[in-house]
């Protein structure tokens, strides 16, 4: 369980996505699925959108988005999400239900707007350097992207990502996406051999990690804050 | 959809799905709490600024100073006298005239804007994590966990009226139930209002023998290195 205390801005937008890799039934991942299961409520599989074929599917209610292919799922706090816990409880339980499910790699993506009057996107880019002298390869360039990406350090296999643009939403301000990423079967073992326990039980072992690890990265992008 | 997303970072879409975990993050497609918010948001985000104060008034922040221990970031539920003493902390009820005046401003402006829902976006400020002990009639008693001001937990015991659960949660409502209280704020048409959210866990926990539980008490009884 994580008690959390979040420093929100009053512009600040956050999403927080879970993305697990491997091999998927798509047609199981329906609102009614979840529902017979007890994962979610009658009210909260309210499909605003609903996009069902043999080998994709795609919901959005106000709490959840899930979506499903052949390789990969992705469940996304809808805007209604009272916390991101929400999420990481859906994940772990959906896998339980679901235990042979073969799981590769998953990813914890958190996403924020953070507004100009918290950081500018100018400052930002200045600590990389002048982007239209440094390298210079198209006139009048300038620089719209930056990714970094850190090895991790919780032994786990994997790495972390952070990707830095000029928001779009508020002007001058900065987006900023983190991905953590953890590779649970590496190589070229088979999927059959693969089931989904492993990953959710590092998904549950690195959340609050994770979560720590955003507000640290938040922290020196907004530092004071 | 995926190529989009990963077209600066690898030549195939194969070589992509086996590298990222990240499908969909993009913020031009938006996804979670994120959306386009109009421009006459700015002149809302004052009057946010201006409603803190009622935020502090209207959700039971106060219980927080009923003097419950502050017990640290660690092992919060170790110590029985820390359980002992926050026992005996003087047990306040939710002010259900507050929970009331929330309630009955959300739906007036629901209905006003003809929305069957009269939240379309909730933003956590604050989270309280508990479970429950006991379940009255009107109310059910609970420990929670909540964050301290030194960057720890404290845990404090509360009584919650039960008209804060949700109905389609009702059947969730039972000894040792998990729960999430979600303290933050709501656009409810075109305001930002202070709310909370009372969210019963829907969580399926792991399940484990008791020859994996004994191999991983001797595991880390094994690892503790004992001293002299």
């Amino acid at each position: 369980m994580v008690a959390r205390a979040i420093a929100a801005h009053d512009l600040e937008e956050r999403g927080t996505t879970i993305v697990l890799v491997g091999g998927f039934n798509p047609q199981i991942f329906q609102p009614m699925w979840f529902e017979s299961h007890g994962l979610l409520s009658s009210s909260d599989v309210d499909a605003k959108s609903l996009i069902l074929t043999e080998g994709f599917v795609s919901f959005q209610t106000d709490i959840v988005g899930i979506t499903c292919a052949p390789d990969r799922c992705q469940f996304v706090a809808g805007p209604n999400a009272p916390s991101p816990d929400v999420l990481r409880d859906l994940v772990a339980s959906t896998f339980r239900l679901l235990p042979e499910t073969p799981v590769k790699e998953f990813g914890v993506n958190h996403t924020a707007h953070l507004p100009a009057s918290v950081q500018r996107w100018d400052f930002v880019m200045a600590r990389f350097g002048d982007p239209q002298t440094a390298f210079p390869l198209l006139e009048a360039q300038t620089l719209r992207t930056i990714e970094l990406r850190g090895e991790r350090t919780d032994g786990r296999n994997g790495h972390r990502t952070v990707q830095l643009q000029p928001s779009v939403i508020h002007e001058g301000g900065i987006w900023f996406a983190l991905n953590d990423h953890v590779t649970v079967h590496a190589g070229r073992t088979a999927p059959s051999s693969i089931g989904a326990a492993t990953a959710i039980e590092a998904l549950e072992g690195m959340w609050a990690s994770s979560d720590d690890l955003l507000n640290s990265v938040i922290a020196k992008l907004a530092p004071g804050t | 959809m995926t190529t989009a997303v990963i077209e600066n970072r690898a030549t195939s879409v194969a070589a992509a799905h086996a590298a990222h975990s990240d499908w969909e993050t993009r913020q031009d497609r938006p996804t979670g709490n994120i959306h386009v918010l109009s421009a006459s948001y700015a002149a809302r985000a004052e009057a946010v600024r201006g409603r803190a104060a009622a935020l502090k008034a209207l959700h039971p922040e106060r219980i927080a100073e009923s003097g419950a221990t502050d017990v640290g970031p660690t092992a919060p539920f170790d110590s029985p006298k820390r359980r002992e003493e926050a026992l005996r902390a003087p047990r306040l009820a939710l002010s259900r005239a507050q929970l009331r005046q929330v309630h009955t401003q959300k739906m007036k402006r629901a209905r006003a804007l003809g929305l069957a829902s009269p939240r379309r976006r909730f933003q956590l400020l604050t989270q309280w994590d508990g479970w429950v002990r006991n379940v009255g009639d009107t109310s059910f008693e609970a420990e929670i966990l909540a964050p301290g001001r030194a960057g720890g937990f404290r845990r404090l015991d509360v009584q919650i009226p039960r008209t804060l659960v949700r109905k389609e949660d009702a059947h969730l409502l039972e000894e040792g139930a998990g729960f999430y209280y979600c303290i933050g704020r709501a656009w409810v048409g075109p305001d930002v209002i202070p709310d909370t959210v009372l969210w019963f866990r829907r969580y399926l926990a792991p399940v484990v023998d008791d020859a994996e539980l004994r191999a991983r008490a001797e595991a880390l009884v094994g690892g503790v290195g004992w001293t002299d």
